[in-house]
């Protein structure tokens, strides 16, 4: 199993449960901890939408030395909800 | 002789003990069951949604080459399978058909299946290439009646999971099919158990009234 499957179905199905437990102590957490939990929701929700355009390009498209598609389709499901927390714990609106 | 007076004991503050019911433990669990799985599989029931509406409307969508043709021969008469399958490597592009050239014999690894249709009278041979080009070859004449790529054997890898490597990856789709079950069931569960409870209670409330 390839690297970028794995991650692939860490994000699939790893990403999602976690996020669900971490929703579950919402109402407990400081506001930068639910501001990086609602900047991981949105990251994985723009992945989800990401990984699904990008993972129906036609494979006769695919060119040996493309890495967007890969990224996008395998790799964005973890990063994204990655960048997302950190970005919403970092520039969330609870600094303001 | 003294007498003996009993005397009762003093009252002790009793707690009640709140015990689930059956249904309550059940309704709980069907929650849990419903969330956590609805969540888990979120994402692969979306892209398996997608990908069914895509592959039912195949050749709607051009996906699928709709070939209209009629039988030019009796069955009994049909070209051999290696002549159609020769027929149809000349006719495939060169970037179909990889290290092979015409007039070299039949390469059967390049092929990956040939779909026969006596009523139609032409058999479709579809190739191992990227794009799954197939060629619809009169199977009386020989003739290449259409070439062209079969985009919906992506779609259809996808649908599955084979598209993340083969037969093993086909569990991921089952995981989420048992997972959709579940969660329909659990759906109507918590849908349904307190109304058929509330309606149960209030019958009792007016048989006793």
């Amino acid at each position: 199993m390839s690297p970028g499957i794995v991650v692939f179905l860490l994000g699939l199905f790893a990403v999602p449960i976690v996020l669900l437990s971490w929703g579950h102590k919402i109402r407990w957490l400081s506001p930068a901890k639910r501001s990086a939990f609602w900047g991981a929701v949105i990251g994985h929700c723009a992945a989800g939408v990401l990984a699904l355009s990008f993972g129906m390009i036609p494979p006769e498209s695919w060119t040996p030395d493309e890495t967007v598609r890969g990224f996008l389709g395998l790799w964005s499901l973890l990063v994204l909800p990655v960048l997302g927390g950190v970005g919403g714990a970092l520039f969330g609106p609870h600094r303001r | 002789m003294a007498a003996t007076v009993l005397k009762p004991d003093p009252p002790v503050a009793v707690r009640p003990v709140h015990r689930a019911t059956s249904r309550q433990r059940m309704s709980k669990a069907a929650f849990h069951i419903h969330l956590w799985l609805g969540v888990l599989s979120t994402m692969a029931l979306i892209a398996i949604a997608i990908t069914g509406i895509l592959l039912n409307h195949k050749r709607g969508l051009g996906l699928m080459p709709e070939v209209e043709h009629a039988p030019s021969a009796a069955f009994v008469d049909a070209t051999s399978l290696e002549r159609l399958a020769h027929a149809a490597l000349e006719a495939a592009p060169p970037a179909a058909r990889p290290g092979w050239n015409p007039g070299d014999p039949v390469d059967v690894g390049l092929i990956d299946r040939m779909d026969v249709r006596p009523r139609n009278g032409f058999v479709k041979v579809r190739l191992r290439d990227k794009a799954s080009t197939e060629a619809t070859v009169d199977i009386g004449s020989g003739r290449v009646v259409h070439v062209g790529r079969r985009g919906d054997v992506f779609l259809e890898k996808l649908h599955s999971g084979e598209i993340f490597g083969g037969q093993p990856f086909v569990i991921l789709s089952d995981i989420a099919a048992v997972a959709l079950v579940l969660t329909l069931i659990t759906g109507y569960w918590l849908w349904l158990v307190p109304k058929l409870h509330r309606g149960h209670e209030r019958k009792k409330g007016g048989d006793h009234a």
